[in-house]
């Protein structure tokens, strides 16, 4: 066997070694490399910038743990913008495997910047339906959510004083995993009841939601742990996504490095055996 | 679901009556699952009541949040590992192919920005635009099914969502 | 530092060390936290389902308001349980079509309006630019994804890609550079979309080691460090009994 050969049939655990040391020592030893903004994110960022206080602004958390790695990040940061921004903040989820951490993320980034529950910030839990949900909102929010997380009656919450539907939210962000995500909440929600909206996914996800935002669908998107780290460089407050970014580096640079080397045996393989 | 989850009962029951292999797997199975409905009965069904995370709220915090996250951490070790094994450039489309994507992981961290200013924009061209032409086909055409389907459902033509097949 | 934090840092740091231990090879602690994952997850959603559907969105409303009305769609839901009673069954039929048939019917028009028509819309936006009264431009921009040049590679990959989608006959002349074209600008995107994967999943691997650093800590009593020592230990008893097959040097 020739060392190309046993090269390419190494055992996989050393490269799992290589991957967790590659995570691992940045988290330890972080560099701190600057972040570029991107057009996209910047997106939604400068649209809450620009929103009057008071104005109503509606967050779909549409994730659970598994991806939350990637979306918690998203989810604090831009809850730290809207609360700084004094926005009326209503707060939901569709999934319901979700429905724990989104109570937590609200609950705790509320309480640091000291609002006030169902005064300034809401957060109704989760309905099942997926788009009828999102449909149901748009006819009647008080019928898709009767009653908030804790169930009192939403009916009587400050914070969704002349707010009868999805027609009174003057912003939607949707942080999507999947189905029910950015996707449906454009479809069903966006598109007849016309609100402006930005959406927040997983890496997986991205790069099939660049159509919507070509053509002015969405008007900015959040993508990954990466999109969360430029959300927390634009409103200033690092937090995991940043710390996470050099660990994020060395290891796109040891996937890099690994295909090179594959492609290289690969090549003096083929050029034996001729 | 209901059907999901009355097969995923059907299943472990049969094995921890008949003892096969692996009957204690199934065992913790429903240990996990009743544990956590009992607390989640007796605390309504909240994690949290007031900002105080219940007993449900733990086991969904300490147990569920960790688990399915690190189910899912796993994953980043075996598309390392399937990416040094079978990604290689063996035609042109091939390696348009790795090329594209090698542009698009340097380009979307910081240290490929620094060390090659261009890949950042060079990947945010390769997303925004050939990226965004393709996926948008993709999409019109997916879309063009889905309503052609939906049509042939309201007109009956297509029926096998009734399930069986038998008038 | 609260007793519950403490307890839940050391479950938490447990489970996850459980479940890396696949990495090595499958093993029985790895199937003992598969179980449990799924014990947990069924027995969560089957928690939130019935508080949520069942008491906040039937009994409260029909029992505290009298919305008696929500008994129909109620109604309507019970008879797909009629599945299970085969006698029974063809009444879930109807359940069944009217959801379908409710689904199909909304899909129509927005799929229509927000997949295709305004994707299209966006696609044969103006090649040239008007500026000012009278002036003609053509933006070059590269980097700029809505300049005249990026709008007609815009067109051409969506009219590319749609050729080789819908024309699957032998392409040949014309029609094969178009194919061909087409192929170019899926491979490129697929690439995109395996560096993005790659990107996705290395973040969870991030989070969850985040975490572990996390639970490092001395105000937790250190279980990571703890917690690792012992299930290596175990990881190698366990190797030591599987005599027949014995374990690799790493």
């Amino acid at each position: 066997m020739t060392f190309s050969e046993r090269m390419l049939q190494i055992d996989r655990r050393i490269i799992f070694l290589v991957i967790g040391l590659c995570t691992l020592l940045p988290l330890l030893y972080p560099v701190g490399l600057p972040i570029k903004i991107t057009s996209e994110v910047r997106g939604v960022y400068d649209y809450i910038e620009l929103l009057p206080e008071h104005s109503v602004f509606l967050l779909s958390i549409d994730f659970d743990p598994a991806s939350k790695p990637e979306l918690y990040p998203q989810a604090i940061a831009i809850l730290r913008h809207a609360f700084r921004k004094k926005l009326r903040v209503i707060t939901m989820t569709l999934w319901v495997s979700g429905t724990g951490m989104a109570d937590q993320l609200v609950t705790q980034v509320a309480k640091e910047m000291e609002k006030e529950y169902g005064k300034d910030y809401v957060f109704l839990g989760w309905s099942p339906g997926g788009q009828a949900v999102i449909i149901n909102m748009g006819q009647d929010l008080y019928s898709a959510f009767p009653s908030d997380y804790g169930g009192k009656p939403t009916k009587d919450l400050p914070v969704l004083d002349s707010v009868r539907n999805l027609k009174d939210v003057t912003y939607m962000v949707s942080l999507g995993a999947g189905k029910p995500g950015v996707e449906e909440w454009y479809v069903f929600g966006k598109d007849k009841y016309k609100f402006e909206m930005g959406g927040g996914c997983t890496g997986v996800m991205a790069p099939g939601l660049y159509p919507l935002l070509r053509s002015g669908q969405i008007n900015g998107l959040i993508g990954g742990l990466r999109g969360a780290a430029e959300y927390e460089s634009l409103i200033g407050q690092k937090g995991k996504a940043v710390a996470g970014m050099d660990a994020q580096s060395a290891t796109h640079f040891a996937i890099i490095v690994l295909v090179i080397m594959c492609n290289a045996f690969y090549f003096s393989l083929r050029q034996q055996r001729r | 679901m209901i059907l999901g989850v009355t097969s995923l009962f059907h299943q472990h029951a049969v094995k921890i009556k008949r003892q096969e292999a692996g009957w204690g797997y199934s065992l913790v199975l429903y240990g996990g699952m009743l544990g956590t409905i009992a607390v989640g009965l007796w605390a309504n069904g909240k994690e949290s009541v007031n900002g105080a995370m219940t007993a449900f709220g733990w086991v969904y915090n300490f147990m569920m949040v960790p688990l399915q996250g690190t189910m899912f951490a796993i994953l980043a070790f075996f598309i390392a590992s399937a990416a040094y094994r079978s990604f290689r450039a063996r035609s042109r489309e091939a390696a348009v192919l790795l090329v594209a994507a090698v542009i698009v992981m340097m380009g979307r961290v910081p240290l490929g920005e620094y060390l090659i200013p261009l890949s950042g924009d060079v990947s945010s061209w390769i997303l925004n635009v050939l990226n965004a032409s393709v996926r948008r086909a993709i999409l019109i055409g997916v879309s063009l099914g889905a309503v052609a389907l939906s049509f042939k459902i309201i007109f009956g033509v297509e029926r096998s969502y009734l399930g069986g097949g038998k008038e | 530092m609260p007793f519950e934090l403490i307890v839940g840092a050391w479950v938490a740091t447990g489970l996850t060390l459980l479940i890396f231990t696949f990495l090595y090879r499958d093993n029985p602690l790895f199937k003992l936290a598969e179980h449990l994952y799924v014990g947990v997850s069924v027995g969560y959603i089957i928690v939130k389902t019935y508080d949520t559907v069942i008491v906040h969105l039937v009994v409260k409303p029909i029992v505290e308001n009298g919305e008696v009305a929500l008994l129909i769609p109620v109604a309507i839901g019970m008879l797909m349980l009629a599945r299970y009673v085969p006698k029974a069954a063809w009444m879930s039929r109807y359940a069944f079509a009217l959801i379908v048939g409710m689904g199909a019917g909304l899909a129509i028009p927005r799929t229509i309006s927000s997949f295709i028509l305004k994707q299209i819309e966006d696609t044969v936006r103006p090649l040239l630019s008007l500026t000012g009264t009278d002036g003609i431009t053509f933006s070059m921009d590269v980097l700029n994804p809505s300049s005249n040049l990026n709008a007609i590679i815009i067109l051409l990959g969506v009219s590319s890609v749609l050729f080789y989608f819908f024309f699957s006959i032998e392409h040949s002349g014309v029609g094969k550079a178009v194919a061909r074209t087409g192929i170019i600008f899926l491979m490129i995107s697929f690439g995109a979309a395996f560096g993005y994967t790659v990107m996705a999943r290395m973040s969870l691997l991030i989070g969850r080691l985040t975490d572990l650093i996390e639970f490092s800590d001395a105000s937790y009593g250190r279980p990571t460090i703890w917690l690792l020592i012992l299930i290596v230990g175990a990881l190698f008893m366990l190797a030591r009994r599987r005599t027949d097959h014995p374990p690799d040097s790493q």
